[in-house]
């Protein structure tokens, strides 16, 4: 119980008869980062407002640090913090004066010291005087994510820190969320539409669908639950050989053009597949082998193509 | 506390329509009242000079504790950081305790102006003419009266969201003819009266028109809008409570932030 620093049990949020959030149970260990995926309406963002205290859960229990967060809220809320793409800071005011309030608000002391060395360290010291929203959106994000290390978290709960965001900034920003949970020891509770950062950055995956955890495991573990790679191959001719060898081992295929084969077939049939072409006479000039990720595990949850 | 003080300080320095809003348009409704009643003084000899300015002047007083109150949400509303500000450690409570003081005090500043500029365009010194004590004592129930405005603002705003947004300066002049703020209640009909009675500011303005004649403070007003005013106060923070509940059961509370 010590290192476990966020605990839902039975969290519920209900519309009438809908229910955006049904029952879910998870918790966070300290450090740890757990990403929180889902198709859009999944539940994900409607979680974390109930887990911020913003939304009135329907049922069930939200524990920070052991301590129920209805019971003791200003006490969780100087250790928590929150960032995403969809809320800023105030725009007219400059990003200096935005830290100095919100540092005050967190009751920071010697908040000139904690504000320069954030900014060092996220590199935002140039854009202090500049009003909030005359900023580009990476420069957006990396002050939001200094207004969410002021007051030093336990938790950080990301809701899509790296949308809107050039591959360049989101990369950067990703490589950001790696240094705070080494050199902070942050625990992060992380939404993303990226599956490529979730598996980058996540020790462990929630699924949401339909408001229900769905599938909860390491971005490794789920993805092993594809036991089919695509191969995509390349021939100089007799499409038809190819073909026919194909529907004779009820191999799953479509072919793509300029001679070229996209099959689905378990790993361990490859070499048999490819030997068998090479029997019938196929000169094959191309291989390539696409290994399952976490999108196509997302692809198959949305898509209701998996069971739980 | 401080927090919210920095708030109020660097938007309002920040914005030009506040600025215009607190100050520049009641300083210059002031000046025009004031020419009327200058009009009024010529051709009448009721003994009560001035009290148009002085009255209009208290008004824009309220006026600016009820705008700056609720203008405070609305700013976090347009920056999309309303729910920045209430995931930290900071209350409800705390929020509107300290934009209280603060609004109080954008309003005094504004009133201090004012009265400079009456004193001399029109020799109409308002300290002089109506003394501290009642001066302050007009300022408690009229900073409070504009204070349960503006909560009560909010709690819609937050229930409904920025689609009432025109409430927030609007609602305001609803009490402007029913408190008789710039005439003696006994203008109105008389069904009209009995709901002027009911609202703690009429207690302030005719205390001002009869102060004008006769300095000695109106202790029997002030302690009826007084009255008025906590009840109302009680009322007030009731239904602010209701539409902040509704508001986060609903999800409008997040989605104020998202629109």
């Amino acid at each position: 119980m010590k290192d476990i620093v966020l605990e839902v049990k039975g969290l519920t949020k209900s519309y009438g008869s809908f229910r955006a959030v049904d029952n879910i149970s998870f918790s966070i260990p300290r450090g740890k980062i757990i990403g929180f995926l889902g198709p859009n309406g999944a539940g994900k963002t409607t979680t974390i407002h109930m887990l911020l205290g913003l939304l009135e859960s329907t049922a069930g229990d939200v524990y920070y640090f052991g301590k129920k967060f209805n019971e003791h809220r200003n006490e969780c809320l100087q250790k928590i913090n929150f960032t995403s793409a969809y809320n800023k800071l105030q725009g007219r005011i400059t990003v200096l004066e935005n830290l100095y309030i919100f540092s005050e608000l967190y009751n920071i002391e010697n908040r000139k010291k904690k504000i320069d060395e954030l900014s060092d360290y996220l590199e935002i010291h140039d854009l202090h005087n500049q009003p909030f929203w005359d900023l580009s959106a990476g420069q957006k994000t990396r002050v939001n994510i200094v207004k969410s290390l002021l007051n030093d978290p336990e938790i950080l709960l990301m809701d899509e820190p790296t949308a809107s965001l050039d591959p360049d900034i989101a990369d950067k920003t990703i490589s950001l969320i790696e240094s705070l949970r080494k050199d902070r020891h942050i625990s992060i509770l992380f939404t993303s539409h990226n599956m490529e950062e979730v598996t980058r950055l996540c020790d462990n995956v929630i699924f949401l669908q339909k408001g229900k955890i769905f599938a909860e495991d390491t971005p490794a573990n789920l993805v092993k639950q594809i036991t089919e790679s695509r191969m995509i191959l390349s021939f100089r001719e007799n499409r038809e050989v190819v073909e026919s060898y194909l529907r004779q081992h009820e191999i799953k295929h479509s072919f793509k053009p300029h001679n070229t084969v996209e099959i689905l077939l378990d790993e361990q049939l490859i070499p048999k597949i490819l030997f068998g072409l090479s029997q019938e006479g196929i000169w094959i000039s191309g291989i390539e082998i696409v290994k399952p990720k976490l999108e196509d595990i997302f692809l198959l949850i949305a898509r209701n193509q998996v069971t739980a | 506390m401080k927090s919210v003080v920095l708030q109020e300080y660097y938007i309002t320095k920040a914005s030009m329509e506040t600025v215009a809003d607190i100050f520049w348009l009641p300083l210059m409704s002031v000046v025009a009242f004031g020419f009327v009643n200058q009009y009024y003084i010529s051709v009448s000899a009721t003994g009560q000079t001035h009290s148009l300015t002085a009255t209009y002047m208290f008004w824009e007083f309220m006026r600016a504790v009820q705008y700056t109150t609720s203008l405070g949400i609305m700013w976090n509303i347009w920056s999309h950081n309303l729910t920045n500000m209430f995931i930290t450690p900071l209350s409800m409570k705390e929020y509107f305790g300290t934009k209280l003081l603060t609004s109080t005090c954008v309003a005094l500043i504004g009133i201090t102006l004012n009265s400079i500029v009456t004193k001399l365009i029109f020799n109409f010194d308002l300290l002089t003419a109506l003394g501290l004590t009642n001066i302050f004592l007009y300022a408690v129930n009229l900073a409070l009266f504009g204070w349960i405005i503006g909560i009560v603002l909010i709690g819609i705003i937050f229930k409904h969201g920025t689609k009432v947004q025109a409430l927030t300066w609007g609602v305001i002049y609803l009490f402007q003819p029913l408190t008789a703020s710039l005439f003696p209640v006994k203008i109105l009909p008389d069904f009209i009266q009995k709901i002027s009675y009911m609202l703690p500011p009429t207690y302030v303005f005719e205390a001002i028109r009869a102060n004008l004649v006769d300095p000695t403070p109106r202790w029997d007003m002030f302690s009826k809008g007084l009255m008025l005013n906590f009840i109302y106060l009680v009322v007030a923070t009731i239904i602010f409570q209701i539409l902040y509940q509704q508001s986060r059961k609903s999800g409008q509370f997040v989605k104020n932030d998202q629109q």
